[in-house]
């Protein structure tokens, strides 16, 4: 994101002088901090990594797909299952990389996983929509 | 006029009447000699015109004599004028002589040495300057090291953190160049920014309106903002006005101000603030340099009372087996679990217990068992690596927390500990001692959201591997 432009060297330090404080992930701090915008995490890793990104406010899950993963490892890993194909499960996460998540899911129901980047407003909307509860902070 | 001609004829009236009287004495001379060589002079006397023509030749003799000494004592007088307004300091004089002759060299010489002098005094005052700003240095630095010496002694006598926070925040004022101090320290319990303390203009007028009650957002506003930046930041007459600013110099009814972070070890702990209210007022690297000791000062101050009180709730170990106690899973698990929620992270509790001790403690009584959970606390020890951390749970269970790590890695680091147990127990002969354990893994936040849920969990998960004869390693699926 330095070498893009969309932050600057004294903002990544300050960022992660936030992070060694109060922890938290780097692309919520950055978005705090108004530093950078959810998009511009979200395109970051797409850029990177070559995730593809998926906006979820459009998007309709079947309340089916949403029932293969519990709500509150959701809300942690901050991710939400987007379709389910026979032993495919296709979910929506804010962080791609985040290996151990993806285990955990692929342990909970027993698929192979397929992950889409989103930003975590996105992904607490959606949460809260299809679980129909008002606390979001995972 | 009269009164430099008045100087004139006093200065060279020596001089001036010793070359008339000479300039005479030749005349008279020339006169005798003359009247000797012509004897018939005394009869030119007879002729009338003659005689005038004499008394006129010799008139007119002394005329160009007088003028002849003017123009050798003039330039002598000006020489003289000049050395006297030289003599009492004033280099900037020069004789102006437009002679090739004696006297004109002499005015050069004056006109070289006058240079000389000039310059020379010149370098003096450079000189004098330079030693001035010298011994100006010196003893601001004499001052800086007197004052960080006395927090340091206060640091050193292990003096309260209030007392060391009064002393160096007070320090700040203590050039005269600051007016007003503050610090913003960090809530440990809380992790949240709050004025704690304020000295000198203003200050009591400021705690009246509550400047103690001011939440600092960390990345929000001048100060969140300067404290995450970690390096000094200068509001002075060149600073701009941005709506942060103006708020900031508001709050502190201060237009200038130099804040510095309070930061040790790469952990921030708050914001040294010194100010004032000059109109024209330009930070200095000396001023910064000198508040930047001081926060340094007050960060040992603030570490050594976080380590005071981790010392005094430090009783968190057991003291058979050197691994850490219930205490400390009490108060450390939650953290553990609130960390990986915050860093969308899992956490895993991992629950172990050795197989059928009760039966190895009748059998071989105390001090066989104790050192079988001796010999088991080294081997956990051992066996943690990075943030993992081993507790004694119970008499003979243990637990493991496992942070960052998910079900399948902690199931693949409980298995590993299962078989070095078996390992550890297995040559020895009596098949009793040949202990083995049994393992119950938890996962935060697939097993539950919080600590006493993942214990809970996890001890239903070992009674059921103990009852399965233990020697295994159980996860709910």
């Amino acid at each position: 994101m330095v070498e893009r432009g969309t932050i600057n060297r004294e903002e990544l330090e300050m960022a992660l002088n936030y992070q060694k404080e109060q922890g938290g992930l780097l692309g919520d701090i950055l978005v705090e901090l108004k530093f950078a915008r959810e998009e511009d995490i979200a395109q970051a890793l797409t850029c990177q990594y070559g995730f593809p990104y998926l906006p979820l406010s459009n998007y309709e899950i079947d309340p089916d797909v949403i029932n293969a993963i519990p709500e509150n490892v959701c809300r942690q890993f901050c991710l939400i299952p987007i379709d389910k194909i026979g032993k495919s499960l296709t979910m929506a996460m804010v962080d791609p990389l985040n290996v151990q998540a993806i285990e955990d899911v692929e342990l909970v129901t027993g698929c192979s996983v397929q992950t889409f980047v989103s930003t975590p407003t996105d992904i607490k909307n959606s949460l809260n929509k299809y679980y129909k509860t008002k606390s979001c902070s995972p | 006029m009269s009164s430099v001609f008045d100087k004139k004829l006093l200065s060279t009236y020596a001089i001036k009447n010793q070359l008339g009287i000479a300039l005479g004495l030749i005349g008279v001379a020339f006169l005798v000699f003359l009247g000797y060589l012509l004897p018939g002079v005394s009869s030119w006397f007879e002729n009338k015109t003659l005689f005038y023509a004499v008394i006129f030749i010799v008139f007119f003799i002394l005329v160009l004599g007088f003028l002849i000494i003017c123009h050798i004592v003039e330039p002598m007088v000006k020489i003289s004028q000049e050395a006297r307004f030289i003599a009492e300091g004033d280099f900037n004089r020069e004789i102006q002589l437009f002679r090739e002759d004696e006297i004109g060299q002499l005015g050069a010489a004056l006109n070289h040495m006058i240079h000389r002098m000039k310059a020379n005094v010149e370098e003096l005052k450079n000189f004098s300057q330079t030693t001035e700003t010298i011994n100006t240095e010196i003893n601001r630095r004499v001052v800086t090291l007197s004052n960080l010496l006395e927090v340091s002694n206060l640091i050193a006598q292990n003096a309260q953190l209030k007392e060391i926070v009064e002393i160096g925040v007070g320090k700040c004022l203590s050039s005269g160049i600051m007016t007003f101090a503050g610090l913003i320290l960090k809530d440990e319990k809380t992790s949240e920014y709050h004025v704690f303390y304020v000295s000198g203009q203003r200050s009591e007028e400021l705690l009246a309106q509550g400047i103690r009650d001011l939440k600092v957002t960390l990345g929000s506003g001048v100060l969140g903002k300067a404290i995450l930046k970690q390096k000094p930041m200068v509001i002075d007459s060149q600073t701009g006005m941005s709506p942060e600013i103006k708020e900031f110099r508001n709050q502190f009814a201060i237009p200038n101000a130099i804040l510095v972070p309070i930061s040790a070890k790469g952990n921030m702990y708050g914001l040294l603030i010194a100010g004032n209210d000059e109109k024209k007022f330009l930070c200095s690297n000396a001023e910064r340099e000198f508040l930047q000791l001081i926060a340094k000062q007050i960060a040992i101050a603030y570490s050594n009372e976080l380590l005071k009180k981790e010392f005094e709730r430090s009783d968190t170990l057991d003291r058979l087996t050197g691994l850490f106690n219930t205490t400390y899973i009490d108060r450390h698990l939650p953290e553990e679990i609130k960390r990986a929620a915050s860093f969308q992270k899992p956490c895993s509790l991992v629950l172990m217990a050795v197989d059928h001790f009760e039966d190895y403690h009748t059998a071989f009584g105390h001090m066989a068992a104790e050192n079988v959970l001796t010999r088991l606390g080294f081997l956990l020890k051992e066996t943690m690596s990075g943030l993992d951390q081993a507790a004694r749970f119970g008499d003979h269970t243990f637990v493991l927390i496992l942070p960052e790590k998910n079900k399948r890695h902690s199931i693949e680091i409980a298995e590993g500990l299962r078989g070095k147990i078996e390992e550890l127990f297995s040559p020895e002969k009596d098949l009793h001692k040949r202990l083995t354990s049994s393992f119950a893994v938890t996962e935060n936040p697939l097993d539950g959201a919080s600590a006493p849920e993942l214990i809970r969990k996890a001890q239903e998960i070992l009674k059921t591997a103990l009852q399965q004869g233990g020697n295994r390693v159980c996860h709910k699926a």
